[in-house]
């Protein structure tokens, strides 16, 4: 087993919201270990560490779409990349955090099936739980 | 100008210190975002004045300040190469009146508490 549930990763280049965000989850008393990223290159370089050293990684990814140099949607895909290059069986869940009314990512949500949810900004504990007790559900 | 801080209330419940430390943050981050998005303009950056606009809108999401929010939505979605400069300025102008107003009601939240 290389995912650790109790530990949560969030990607976000927003201080504010990260800090807000990174309390609301620990308040939630749901997972051992809350780890920020601020851009998601650190967060690729921090993932393909864990996966070479053999350490377990989050087994939620909370990830914005709009980010400077690669965006959400792009942090995913090379995500799939890694771990299909390590052969990784357990795949984290990842649920995309945006305040994007695009249509056009909406629709890459729906054509991205690694992708579990869509919630949008802020995030809240209501629909936080609901999506954490959704992918219960689905594991 | 409205805003709610119901969204730090939740998070913080009753821990007045760390709901100052999460409003410091608006307080000190916000004009940041606002100058990047007058640069954005001043340069002519359509790209950099929607991704600014992006930007700013994140954290005022959290304080569900709806005015703002919707000029945001404007210049990050509808402003483009047509879109006359003069009233983008104006809407910026708007949004930088509206920010500062936040800001400062939040500064007098924060001495209150």
């Amino acid at each position: 087993m290389n995912i650790d549930n109790k530990s949560i990763l969030l990607i976000d280049d927003d201080v504010i919201v990260n800090s807000i965000n990174k309390k609301l989850i620990e308040s939630l008393n749901k997972f051992d270990s809350v780890e920020i990223k601020s851009n998601p290159e650190l967060a690729l370089e921090f993932f393909k560490n864990q996966i070479k050293n053999n350490e377990k990684i989050p087994g939620v990814i909370l990830v914005d779409i709009s980010m400077p140099v690669i965006d959400g949607f792009e942090f995913i895909d090379t995500i799939e990349e890694i771990l299909e290059e390590y052969n990784v069986v357990d795949i984290p869940s990842f649920i995309i955090l945006s305040g994007s009314k695009y249509k056009r990512d909406f629709e890459k949500f729906d054509k991205t099936p690694i992708i579990q949810k869509f919630l949008m900004k802020p995030l809240n504990k209501e629909d936080f739980n609901a999506a954490l007790q959704e992918l219960e559900m689905k594991s | 100008m409205n805003f709610s801080i119901e969204c730090i209330d939740e998070v913080t419940q009753n821990d007045s210190s760390l709901r100052n430390e999460i409003l410091q943050l608006f307080i000190d981050n916000l004009p940041d975002y606002i100058d990047e998005l007058e640069f954005s303009f001043k340069q002519n950056d359509l790209e950099g004045l929607k991704k600014s606009a992006h930007k700013l809108k994140t954290p005022l999401l959290t304080l569900k300040v709806e005015g703002i929010i919707n000029l945001l939505e404007f210049v990050e979605i509808e402003v483009d190469e047509y879109t006359p400069q003069n009233e983008i300025n104006k809407t910026l102008m708007q949004i930088v009146f509206g920010v500062q107003q936040v800001i400062y009601q939040l500064k007098l939240i924060n001495m209150v508490n």
